[in-house]
């Protein structure tokens, strides 16, 4: 039986972000309106609906997580600011100080991609000195990258209209503005993550991957950071919610692998003292493979109904549906496999290692050696 | 049977099937699908492409191991539900209230509280528990009196919405597998059709549709760069007396009597064009897109066979050196438009074809305007091109006059006394003319071939030595470079007033033209567009099966995510409080919660009422 202190609690819980979420709330609201009412000309009702239930998702997550209600007001200000640079002129990118070396989007996501790189770093000097004081500035790093890559992101969807209203989309269209999606998702997933567990020790592992995908997206974003027109089947509303909630299952999946690493390392002592318990890795992978299977299954339903408003059927077997599928059928198998009695923890471990190889081939392996309909976002 | 019937809903069995379909749907990515039979020859050879066709690995998704596959998967699944539903539905109501002291006592989470007062405590629980989400039941049992509870009971409803929803996503693609077509609907405007054409590997299928198609109109919007930006058809649907009319957009399909029509593309509907046959009496040809016209080539019957007419060829260019990480591309940039295009067959009596591709406007290339002709020879491997220079008004007129020039022997004879007449020297002058003369008549029969060789004749001339000195190299290659500038002198002669680099750039493309063996030349002069609209015509009648599916799918996922189910005893008997707690899955977050709820409950019990 357990011991149970004999003490009873009185204090009261003590909310001190009441009132700032309350006056969050008033400015979402308040900017979600103003644009309803000075861009309605320009807005259909798809462009209407997405905007109010990303205005609604963005309060219900700030409410839930008080630490994206800065992020939000601090990339909304630096987007503004940079509207206001810029002035309907994408030739002030070169002209203007500020634009060209902090708020331009090339230059906000070189930010923020260095940034991450720094984050990584610190998060490796305090994981190896077991120093609490470098991961936190590490944590910081992570956050100021991710400003930066919303900024950037933001900033890039105005540029794109610069080029000629018609040519205007939203910035994830190309391999290139995937990845700079891609590398803020999973930065945002594994900073929710951290916050709610409480401990850094795994911010390297999740770190290192968008390191990763921050130095491929450098080296091949050389020669395609160029925003070009869409192709005609790219133009829909469809493409801003089936990316994102994609990216979303991404970036689950690779910090799943991460965890599931730090789950095989766990079993030396070097790694196990400065790592989380099994127990608690063998959590964390479960949580994140769940939550990137609910994005996963929910960005492959949008695509199939988007594909049966384009292609003209909801699945043609292009290699990237195969491919989501066999991404799919292997969470969900691996999801399965927890329930089996006597599964070992090693198993899943180095199944969700096997599932990121499966999930990369997906998402870039499909347009690197395969050919099909999604061929617009090759390399 | 038994037995089957419990490997069948086991969960291993469940990983099992998952895994073999996933294998199975690899197969079909790595392995091109659908292609013509010929194709599996050529790259796999005569035995794989048998083996290929008979285990149906080229078209895997529609082959009868990989329907029965799914079809195992859905039966499979559709028995786990049929097994679990009734089960879990009692679970989901049930409080689990018969739950034995001793058996909550084995659960992880428990602990016991001493009590005061169990009876006032009673109501200040149960308003805890409903505070925390919960619903709860109370009972009294032998010892005492029991509230039990649960929360997050739509969990399980979450695993039935998923498992019916997949079930019902593989009934409806397995009948569309079955029922549903899509078929190509080509229409030139003002055309009307009742059919389209299906592909199947080798076969063209006829698809008869419910209602007629006229295309009143079809327009294609380009954005500033040339690039495609929108397809429009405006159609009439002519089902019997009804016309309906209907405008159809790429991402804005048409459902009309089960059928969905969606613009998918452009196709030519018999285009006119103009060529000309370039030689000593030019001679223009029209010919229609798809169809053929006779010429006589060199006194031969031929045929030219026009496939393809492009108003818009959007090329991408070579990114620019230089360019910086930071530059901001504008759309333009890397493309651009190199202007129209047709493409063509030239068949001879023997029934051999050449392919054509002939640009009709001059490209830019390197700051210098050239007309560009692809052409690949029946016996050749790939498409080679031509890229004749043209003049400041865009014409071919020194290219062709070269080219006359070069093959008329008295305008060689008047440019070799043309060169020859600058040489003071009697000696020296005979022999420019003589030489220049051998050049230009070698360069007309076999391009710069000719001078080569003469260069090396040129050499043997001396006393043989048995391998060729690296200083007699040097001279060969010297004294082809003086040939070189001699025939440049010549051309200059035969055609003059024409600028040095472009009669230079007219000698390259005149000798790429002879080893391109170019039986003859056309350029591409005019042409009218007719437009052709690219739609496809889908049936789906398990489309709404899928579509159902899919929305029971997400919520279920949703709902198995992030409702986790919990339930908590509290066992009262006489002086002790048990509370046992217990969720759907073991992990470490319940600690916490499990820790929360007893501080908060122990803070309840002990709390003294006035």
């Amino acid at each position: 039986m357990l011991a149970y202190p004999n003490r009873i609690p009185t204090t009261r819980r003590y909310h001190p972000g009441l009132l700032r979420s309350a006056v969050f709330l008033a400015l979402l609201a308040g900017a979600t309106c103003y644009a309803l009412l000075r861009h309605s000309a320009s807005m259909d009702l798809f462009d209407s609906a997405i905007l109010v239930t990303s205005a609604i998702g963005l309060a219900a997550m700030a409410l839930a997580w008080h630490a994206l209600q800065p992020l939000s007001l601090c990339a909304a200000i630096l987007s503004l600011l940079a509207i206001q640079l810029y002035g309907q002129q994408l030739a002030r990118a070169e002209q203007v100080f500020l634009l060209k070396y902090f708020l331009s989007s090339q230059s906000a996501i070189m930010w923020m991609g260095f940034s991450y790189w720094a984050s990584t770093v610190l998060y490796a000097l305090g994981w190896l000195r077991r120093k609490a004081g470098w991961m936190t500035l590490g944590t910081r790093a992570a956050w100021a990258g991710s400003l930066f890559g919303l900024t950037g992101l933001l900033v890039r969807w105005y540029e794109s209209y610069l080029l000629g209203s018609d040519v205007g989309h939203i910035p994830v269209s190309n391999l290139y503005e995937v990845f700079v999606l891609f590398s803020f998702l999973t930065t945002m997933l594994y900073l929710h993550l951290e916050q709610q567990f409480g401990s850094r020790q795994l911010g390297l592992f999740a770190m290192a991957v968008v390191s990763a995908a921050v130095l491929f997206m450098f080296r091949y974003g050389l020669g395609a950071h160029e925003i070009q027109p869409l192709i005609p089947a790219l133009k829909s509303y469809w493409i801003k919610i089936h990316v994102p909630a994609n990216f979303i299952g991404y970036g689950a999946f690779s910090m799943a692998a991460m965890f599931g690493a730090a789950w095989l390392l766990a079993g030396r002592p070097f790694f196990a003292s400065r790592l989380p318990s099994r127990a608690w890795l063998d959590e964390l992978s479960y949580k994140a493979i769940a939550l990137g299977f609910v994005f996963f299954t929910i960005a492959t339903i949008l695509g199939a109904l988007w594909a049966a408003e384009a292609w003209g059927g909801y699945w043609s077997w292009d290699p990237k549906e195969t491919w989501a599928l066999i991404v799919w059928l292997n969470y969900a198998a691996w999801l399965h496999t927890r329930l089996v009695k006597h599964v070992r923890g090693a198993l899943l471990a180095w199944w969700s290692l096997v599932g990121f190889a499966i999930t990369l081939f997906a998402f870039l392996g499909v347009n690197m050696f395969l050919s099909g309909l999604h061929s617009y976002g090759s390399l | 049977m038994r037995a089957v019937l419990n490997l069948l809903r086991s969960m291993r069995f469940a990983v099992a099937i998952l895994c073999v379909v996933a294998i199975a749907a690899t197969t079909g990515s790595i392995l091109e699908q659908s292609q013509p039979a010929v194709t599996y020859i050529g790259r796999y050879g005569e035995f794989w492409a048998a083996f290929f066709a008979l285990c149906g690995l080229t078209d895997v998704y529609h082959a009868w191991w990989f329907y029965s596959l799914l079809c195992f998967m859905a039966s499979s699944t559709a028995l786990c539900l049929w097994q679990n539903t009734p089960a879990m539905l009692r679970d989901m109501r049930s409080y689990r209230e018969n739950k034995s002291i001793a058996s909550l006592r084995k659960l992880d989470y428990h602990i016991e509280f001493p009590l005061a007062d169990g009876s006032r405590a009673q109501a200040g629980l149960a308003s805890y528990l409903s505070s925390q989400g919960f619903r709860y039941k109370h009972t009294f049992t032998a010892g005492g009196s029991l509230l039990a509870a649960r929360a997050g009971a739509t969990r399980r409803l979450g695993y039935l919405l998923v498992h019916g929803a997949m079930v019902l996503i593989c009934v409806g693609g397995l009948l569309d597998g079955q029922l549903s077509y899509r078929a190509s609907v080509t229409i030139p405007q003002g055309a009307t059709r009742d059919s389209g054409v299906i592909q199947d590997g080798d076969n063209l299928r006829q698809q008869q549709l419910p209602f007629k198609l006229r295309l009143k109109q079809f327009r294609i919007e380009h954005y500033a760069n040339g690039q495609p930006k929108d397809f429009t058809s405006e159609l009439e649907i002519i089902d019997g007396a009804k016309v309906r009319p209907v405008t159809l957009k790429v991402n804005h399909p048409y459902t009309y009597r089960g059928v969905t029509l969606f613009q998918s593309g452009f196709a030519d509907g018999g285009s006119q064009v103009v060529l000309r046959l370039q030689g000593a009496a030019p001679q223009d040809m029209a010919g229609t897109i798809g169809d053929g016209t006779a010429l006589l080539l060199n006194g031969q019957p031929a045929t030219l066979e026009f496939t393809e007419l492009r108003a818009i060829n959007v090329f991408s260019k070579q990114a620019a050196q230089g360019a910086a990480w930071r530059s901001q591309g504008r759309p333009g940039d890397r493309a651009r438009d190199v202007g129209p295009s047709v493409a063509f067959h030239l068949r001879d009596k023997q029934g051999q074809a050449d392919d054509w591709l002939v640009y009709q406007k001059a490209i830019s290339i390197d700051d210098m305007g050239y007309r560009v002709i692809g052409h690949r020879g029946h016996n050749q491997p790939d498409m080679r091109y031509l890229r004749i220079p043209v003049d400041a008004d865009g014409s071919m007129a020194t290219y062709l006059r070269l080219q006359a020039a070069l093959a008329d022997p008295q305008q060689r004879a008047h440019a070799a006394q043309g060169l020859a007449a600058r040489v003071g020297d009697a000696r020296l002058a005979a022999t420019v003319s003589a030489t220049s003369a051998t050049l230009m008549e070698g360069f007309q029969r076999q391009g710069y071939r000719a001078l080569a060789s003469l260069s090396a004749r040129h050499g043997r001339a001396q006393p043989p030595a048995a391998p060729a000195s690296a200083e007699e190299q040097a001279a060969m290659t010297e004294v082809a470079q003086l040939y070189q500038q001699l025939l440049q002198r010549a051309a200059a002669q035969l055609v003059p007033g024409a600028d040095a680099r472009l009669l230079h750039e007219a000698l390259n493309a005149y000798d790429d033209a002879l080893s391109m063996q170019l039986p003859a030349l056309f350029t591409f002069e005019r042409f009218t567009q007719v437009d052709a609209t690219g739609l496809q015509a889908t049936h789906a009648p398990g489309a709404a099966l899928v579509y159902l599916g899919c929305a029971l799918l997400a919520l279920g996922v949703m709902a198995m995510y992030f409702v986790r189910e919990r339930r908590i005893w509290l066992h009262c008997t006489g002086d002790t409080l048990l509370l046992a707690f217990a969720a759907n899955r073991n992990s470490p977050v319940l600690r916490t919660e499990f820790d929360r709820h007893a501080d908060a409950i122990a803070q309840l019990v002990f709390t003294p009422t006035p």
